[in-house]
């Protein structure tokens, strides 16, 4: 599989959109639910903790949390599965929050072989001769396709974005795949649906993503 | 409210913090606003010194102009994040579930990642595992076990890992009401 052979890094992160009180979740308290070890909670490194917003990070994974939103983020593949045990589980014991919708993002950064290739990826996902008339020497910066309504019944979309990669990474290329789901009832108790789509679409969003990205490059590259 | 999901990459804390700060344009930079005052208000307090944060950097932060403001900062580096050049490459990954327990380790059913439709059967030594994972060690207890290459800023180290899993049980009003909620879907279902 393409993938396989082009990727470098890929990068997780679980979103939850509600009426969070940030302050909550911190290291401590996580450790308190057995949710994270003592020495982990111990040695966090936390950028701040404010009642507007509350950033830090273990060795696995950061977390950064504001009134309206929680982003829990890892770019070490070992920890995927702990990161959505994480994500369920504080939702869980928050259940009484207010969440309006989740998204799985999946970013996978690829680093192409050479120049050519690079230049090719991004002509074909959108033929630059349209441009040649009026710009010197066009190149693709950023793509974005949605898909507007989910073809499995959820309500939410699927968006997938392509944007150069990290500068560390040669002629890298960022596809980013939003999983984004949308709750049946705004505003209300919507943690057990979090949970359900964390636990049961978790898998699925993964082969979705892989196999999105794959299809891409066979027919690219 | 925005129900935007997508992953935030840059954060307020992830830029430098300059000397000259402009107005604000949107919700990220006023929470830059209010994140540094916290940096410099605890700033002030471990180093004893004035730096005179103008009150305008306090109140209204609506009703700044967009002149930029020229502050006198202390060095600030840039939050970096620790793990941002450490990460895994062609990972092996499977789960684990305890099957059984002895003095020296355990037994276990392993399930590939990429492969779910098959099994393995392994065992594990307690020097494998994390002291803090210890106590989570028991029959059907679930563990993961990853194996491949960790890039740590360049250098490649091959890594086998094992972590239990920890989460919070379901308690019995949350298995009844997901019952309840079964049978009501079950009510609904045509068969033909």
């Amino acid at each position: 599989m393409k993938l396989n052979n082009l990727i470098e890094v890929e990068t997780l992160s679980i979103v939850v959109v509600g009426d969070i009180n940030p302050t909550i979740i911190q290291p401590f308290w996580l450790f308190s639910k057995k949710l994270i070890r003592e020495e982990e909670a111990s040695n966090a490194s936390i950028e701040i903790i404010h009642n507007e917003i509350v950033k830090w990070e273990l060795d696995w994974v950061s977390l950064e949390i504001t009134k309206n939103r929680c982003q829990l983020k890892t770019n070490k593949k070992p920890y995927f599965d702990l990161t959505r045990d994480l994500a369920a589980s504080i939702f869980k014991i928050l259940k009484e929050t207010p969440l309006h919708s989740l998204g799985i993002n999946h970013i996978y950064d690829l680093s192409l072989q050479n120049k050519e290739q690079y230049y090719k990826f991004g002509n074909s996902l959108s033929p630059l001769n349209n441009w040649d008339d009026s710009l010197n020497d066009p190149r693709l910066l950023q793509l974005e396709i949605i898909e507007n309504e989910r073809k499995d019944n959820y309500r939410g979309k699927y968006r997938i974005r392509v944007s150069p990669a990290d500068k560390n990474i040669s002629f890298g290329v960022s596809i980013n795949i939003n999983d984004h789901y949308v709750f049946q009832n705004e505003n209300s108790n919507n943690g057990m649906g979090i949970i359900q789509i964390l636990e049961t679409k978790w898998e699925y969003s993964f082969q979705r993503s892989e196999k999105i990205v794959n299809n891409l490059l066979e027919k690219i590259l | 409210m925005d129900d935007d999901t997508l992953l935030r990459n840059h954060w307020a804390l992830d830029n430098n913090i300059e000397n000259t700060i402009k107005a604000p344009d949107d919700n990220n930079n006023e929470l830059v606003y209010k994140t540094l005052i916290s940096k410099l208000e605890k700033w002030q307090e471990l180093n004893n010194e004035n730096l005179n944060i103008p009150k305008c950097l306090r109140n209204s932060l609506s009703n700044q102009t967009d002149e930029p403001l020229h502050l006198k900062l202390p060095y600030f580096n840039k939050i970096n994040s620790t793990n941002k050049n450490t990460y895994f490459k062609k990972t092996q990954n499977w789960i684990g579930y305890v099957e059984a327990i002895n003095d020296q380790g355990f037994t276990a059913k392993l399930v590939d990642k990429s492969n779910s439709g098959t099994y393995e059967i392994a065992q594990f030594n307690f020097d494998e595992i994390s002291k803090s994972d210890m106590e989570l060690i028991s029959k059907g207890a679930i563990f993961y076990w990853s194996v491949g290459f960790e890039n740590k800023n360049g250098q490649i180290e091959k890594v086998s890992l094992i972590r239990f899993k920890r989460s919070i049980d379901f308690t019995e009003n949350d298995i009844d009401n997901i019952s309840d909620k079964a049978s009501e879907y079950a009510k609904n279902l045509n068969w033909q």
